[in-house]
């Protein structure tokens, strides 16, 4: 900084002119080196120099590009990928649902089947027990007045003094109680 | 000049320089000559230094070859100009490394002169600008550019007496001047307060019971100077975008 204080200064005292200069003026010479410069840059930077640059960046942007899309691609890949496995999924899982319901009705179908003949067992058995218990019933009420009848018979006989034939009594004791259970007079 | 026991340089001193061959013609080439030069050379080393690595990742000149290239594309071009905009990138990119390198000179040690200091450079460069828009327009639009910018469309035919002349003023006159003036007249600024330090320190070191003023005045030199970077960058963006805007508004004058 030193040195270019001194270096001003030394220009500064070095020039004492005596002719006045304008300091916007330009001067002829430097207008045509300005000219000179300035168009040599533009027409070296415009079809030599700036063309290299460009094609390099050009060609980094196209890569990035390519690199991106193949990046894309492999992104959608990648979705494609998992939206197959989670349709995959979903399918087994559908299928697995199908199967677990199919199953369910099977064995409700089972049980209802075994139900019904189990139902109908019990209700066989039912019929063939209260069959016994009528004709046990029937059997024992038959006895019950064939000894009935004895007794009255033999009870008839001892008031008349007289056998009595018992098949023909015990015919009209069968008569009188069939005539009851017919709803005759009692 | 001298002002109390400062002794202040002529505006001779300050801006004029002798030829260093060539002297009395029209090709008389000087220290601003030299500076043109240089920065056109400058600018052409980094570019073909640039083009000539193909790094994936770029470094170095590669890199800053190529960060120019992106900047003047979004920063100059896209809100200047905006679709169309690309064919103009040569031009625009040689015009703000010129002006850079053409201001930046004013601070570098052994120039201590921005070249645009002078009114050549930034005269040629904005009679460039110049010719450059109303050639866009008449190009793409014909003669109605012309007339379309000094008679613009939905105005009332009356105030066309007062618009059309002012229009014509601002956009053809105007124009290649202000750009021109606004960069010379920063840069001639800078250079002359850079130059008015100087010589404060120079004079405030010789001077001993004053020279407790002199760290004051030093500061401002290494301010100014730093300052003065940010001249350089912020002049040759503005006159670079200015000159963008223009063709742009030649370009798309709907816009």
């Amino acid at each position: 900084m030193l040195a270019t204080a001194l270096l001003l200064a030394a220009e500064t005292h070095s020039e004492e002119t005596t002719k006045t200069v304008n300091p916007i003026l330009p001067t002829g010479a430097e207008i045509f080196w300005a000219v000179v410069t300035f168009f040599l840059l533009w027409l070296l930077l415009r079809y030599v120099f700036l063309p290299p640059v460009m094609r390099v960046m050009e060609e980094r942007e196209e890569r990035l590009r390519e690199a991106r899309a193949a990046a894309e691609g492999a992104t959608s890949g990648a979705d494609d990928a998992v939206a197959a496995y989670d349709r995959r999924v979903n399918e087994a899982r559908a299928e697995a649902n199908a199967i677990v319901t199919a199953a369910r009705d099977e064995v409700e179908v089972y049980r209802a089947q075994k139900l019904a003949e189990a139902n109908a067992e019990v209700a066989a058995m039912r019929e063939q027990a209260a069959a016994e218990v009528a004709a046990a019933k029937a059997a024992a009420l038959q006895q019950l007045r064939g000894q009935v009848a004895g007794v009255a018979v033999n009870a008839a006989s001892r008031v008349v003094q007289k056998d009595l034939p018992l098949d023909a009594q015990l015919q009209v004791i069968e008569d009188y109680v069939n005539q009851a259970n017919g709803g005759g007079p009692r | 000049m001298i002002i109390g026991a400062l002794e202040f340089p002529p505006i001779e001193n300050v801006v004029e320089w002798p030829a260093w061959f060539g002297d009395g013609t029209p090709f008389a080439f000087n220290k601003i000559a030299f500076i043109n030069l240089l920065a056109a050379l400058i600018t052409i080393g980094i570019f073909m230094v640039a083009g000539s690595k193909k790094a994936v990742v770029p470094r170095g000149v590669q890199n800053l070859a190529e960060t120019s290239v992106d900047f003047i594309r979004n920063e100059v071009i896209a809100p200047g100009i905006g679709h169309g905009g690309e064919r103009y990138l040569p031009m625009l990119l040689s015009m703000f490394f010129f002006l850079f390198f053409s201001n930046i000179t004013g601070i570098i040690p052994l120039f201590n002169m921005p070249a645009t200091a002078r009114m050549a450079t930034p005269l040629v460069l904005a009679l460039l600008a110049w010719i450059w828009f109303i050639g866009v327009g008449l190009k793409h639009h014909g003669f109605s550019y012309i007339t379309g910018a000094l008679f613009p469309p939905g105005v009332p035919k009356a105030l066309y007496l007062l618009v059309t002349p002012i229009e014509f003023v601002s956009t053809f006159l105007v124009r290649p001047f202000s750009l021109a003036v606004r960069l010379f007249a920063n840069m001639l600024a800078g250079h002359i307060l850079l130059v008015t330090f100087s010589v404060l320190c120079i004079t405030l070191w010789g001077l001993q019971p004053l020279v407790a003023a002199l760290p004051l005045s030093l500061f401002m030199l290494i301010a100014l100077t730093g300052f003065e970077v940010l001249v350089a960058f912020l002049q040759a963006y503005i006159f670079t975008i200015l000159t963008a805007v223009y063709i742009g508004g030649a370009l798309h004058p709907e816009h």
